[in-house]
């Protein structure tokens, strides 16, 4: 069910240059409760009213011509928008152009692009996401009706990555409201980095991302925003009232979201917070670790990491806590007795969002340090082909998993 | 504790121990590093070439009775939190070991690189050996040694200033086996605090580790501290003193014994 935060029915706009394929989007999506899913027509045109509005941003002279971007709390778009129908797309047309000018400049929630990287279900195992598209979320387009996107049961494929849609346009609008008068702070400080045990462990290339000619821990959100690589293009200005926040909240959101959070060792969320301290499971049942609702949902022991969470946790789409405070924390059993073994009996698997035995696991290595070990769901044998989690559309079965040398660890 | 785990263990808990030191010098090497220590790296990468990750993995192949590194590992650099004065280093690793005998061998070499923008005309370099006992030799105790070479009479390490002698002094190690060796490493370049992070950290690891640690006694005592520690720290959990406020105790279910079985 779509969140209450957003306005009600929560719009879809799906942008196919293939009506067929757009069409077909749309069934796939009719199964989620109490979203109004339209398609875009005469997208050209509202591509071009996007266009509009950043030239006359440069020049002061703002366009307030409505567009349709501005009422969608999803944008979903695919990348290929080369078709022959001139109404809906071009020769040089591309996704990741729809979604910068939509992110820029319109007030769209939450954008998920289509087929840019993979154009059916791929596992990425180095971890890393796409910071360069300008798409809150990089999905190949057969999975976008996988309920796991959706705040559905989780059944077969579904990256840890994966937010709630559901719940997304709605962190978006609270992160554009926290940062209205922010603007001139510190990024870093506005998302609860700036501590140096905690901002020293960000790496040269996650901080060059911010701000290519400032100390990035003094950069300023606006600073971030104008000149940084997650930022608005060179000559570009922000865009009405408002535009430099929702930028900022969605580029910032993005660079935690997919570049420091995978590494789990400046942020860490729940499963992999209990894979190395089983003991702040206040619960047997691990699987309660993998929602992303609200902190007291993750049943850990609250009174032990809630003086490690992030100051504003609607920067992820997960409750996180911060790993450098976290893991010198005497009243953790596993920090006090560092030399006792941990009872690990179970491992979180990151294609499919569940703590799996160790028979159901294949280790890789990601390309994150130091924290590479990570796993997968093994591969079927023989007989298990058409049976969970590997069966369905949505099943691990189809899923391709690349590189495959990580998987020589 | 030796006589319970087969050569595999032993040879997993040296491959990951190697590949956690690996990887915490990939992680450091990613993050802002002062520049005399990058210029290092970049002085050291002919004369000691690093193993690739894809490499490393395959080379310490726990499956394997023996293996020779060849190439070395970088770890963090070390050296100055005692006493800024003191220059920082950047420590390289190489190992061989060898289960084929009557009992295991292993030689660790590590190189020390002084940090700073001369390296770049000329490395400084010193260079120790720890290595299994060497019955029927006056090194017939696990120990550590100054070494100019590679090997055994193999090739001479770049930018150590010779002469020096290799045999003495011979420090004795606190290792009886292999996994205590390499533990004996990393403990002499970047102290207990480094090691106890580490197992914090990385609980795989620990779990391979850990059972050999309380046959060093500088590990002994401080197990036998953590346990004492975590026991009075338990039990004062679970027997809240009435006088004094506490903060709200977690409920005995939710620990669900886990706690007391590991111990």
């Amino acid at each position: 069910m779509m969140s209450k935060d957003i306005a009600s029915p929560p719009v879809v706009l799906i942008y196919d240059d293939e009506q067929g394929t757009a069409a077909g989007i749309k069934d796939m999506l009719s199964a989620i409760e109490g979203a109004d899913l339209k398609l875009l027509q005469d997208a050209n045109l509202e591509v071009e009213i996007l266009e509009r509005r950043r030239r006359s941003a440069r020049s002061d002279d703002e366009v307030n011509e409505p567009s349709v971007f501005d009422d969608a709390d999803i944008l979903i778009v695919d990348y290929d928008l080369t078709g022959t129908d001139e109404r809906q797309g071009g020769p040089a047309e591309t996704g990741e152009r729809v979604a910068y000018l939509a992110r820029c400049y319109s007030r769209c929630g939450t954008i998920v692009a289509l087929n840019q990287y993979a154009v059916t279900a791929t596992f990425d195992l180095s971890l890393v996401g796409h910071i360069s598209s300008y798409a809150d979320i990089n999905i190949s387009g057969d999975q976008i009706g996988n309920p796991a996107l959706w705040g559905m049961p989780r059944e077969g494929f579904a990256p840890w990555s994966w937010p709630d849609l559901t719940s997304a346009p709605s962190l978006q609008r609270r992160r554009e409201a926290l940062l209205a008068d922010r603007l001139d702070e510190p990024a870093l400080a506005v998302l609860g980095l700036d501590k140096p045990n905690v901002s020293n462990t960000l790496t040269r290339n996650q901080l060059a991302w911010l701000s290519p000619d400032r100390v990035p821990s003094q950069a300023t959100v606006r600073q971030v925003i104008g000149s940084g690589r997650i930022g608005l293009r060179p000559s570009d200005v922000p865009w009405s009232q408002g535009g430099l926040e929702r930028v900022a909240a969605a580029r910032l959101a993005k660079w935690l979201e997919r570049l420091v959070l995978p590494g789990q060792n400046v942020l860490v969320d729940a499963p992999h917070l209990v894979g190395r301290f089983p003991s702040l499971a206040a619960v047997a049942d691990l699987s309660k670790t993998t929602n992303l609702g609200p902190e007291a949902d993750t049943g850990l022991h609250a009174e032990k990491v809630g003086g490690h969470r992030v100051a504003e946790n609607v920067w992820v789409s997960r409750p996180v806590w911060l790993w450098p405070t976290l893991s010198e924390n005497k009243d953790i059993e596993e920090v006090r007795s560092p030399f006792s073994v941990v009872d690990t009996p179970v491992f979180f698997t990151e294609d499919s969002s569940v703590f799996r035995s160790k028979d159901w696991c294949r280790p890789f290595a990601a390309d994150v340090e130091p924290f590479s070990r990570r796993y997968v769901t093994r591969e079927a044998s023989a007989g298990e082909s058409d049976k969970p989690p590997y069966v369905g559309p949505y099943g691990l079965g189809r899923v391709s998993y690349q590189p495959q040398l990580r998987f020589a660890l | 504790v030796t006589a319970a785990h087969t050569p595999t263990d032993h040879r997993l808990a040296c491959q990951e121990l190697l590949q956690w030191l690996a990887s915490q010098g990939k992680a450091r090497r990613s993050q802002v590093q002062s520049f005399d220590v990058i210029a290092t790296y970049d002085a050291m990468a002919v004369p000691y070439p690093q193993i690739s990750d894809a490499e490393l993995p395959a080379l310490l192949n726990a499956t394997r009775p023996s293996t020779d590194l060849e190439g070395w590992i970088y770890g963090p650099e070390t050296g100055k939190a005692a006493s800024s004065s003191t220059p920082e280093i950047v420590p390289a690793i190489t190992a061989s070991w060898s289960w084929t005998g009557s009992t295991p061998s292993i030689q660790i070499i590590v190189a020390l690189l002084m940090a700073g923008s001369t390296a770049q005309t000329g490395l400084e370099v010193t260079a120790f050996r720890f290595e299994n006992a060497d019955d029927g030799s006056s090194h017939d105790f696990w120990h550590a040694q100054p070494t100019v070479r590679k090997a055994h009479r193999g090739e001479y390490l770049e930018g150590i200033h010779l002469p020096l002698h290799e045999s003495v002094p011979a420090f004795p190690i606190d290792a009886v086996g292999p996994v205590g060796a390499v533990v004996c490493v990393l403990l002499s370049l970047y102290g207990s605090r480094w090691i106890e992070n580490m197992f914090v950290q990385n609980p795989r690891l620990r779990n391979l580790v850990s059972p050999y640690l309380s046959e060093l006694p500088v590990f002994a005592s401080r197990i036998a501290a953590n346990t004492e520690l975590a026991e009075v720290s338990n039990k004062a959990e679970r027997e809240p003193a009435p006088a004094v406020p506490r903060p709200r105790a977690v409920s005995s279910s939710a620990r669900s014994g886990r706690r007391r079985r590991r111990r």
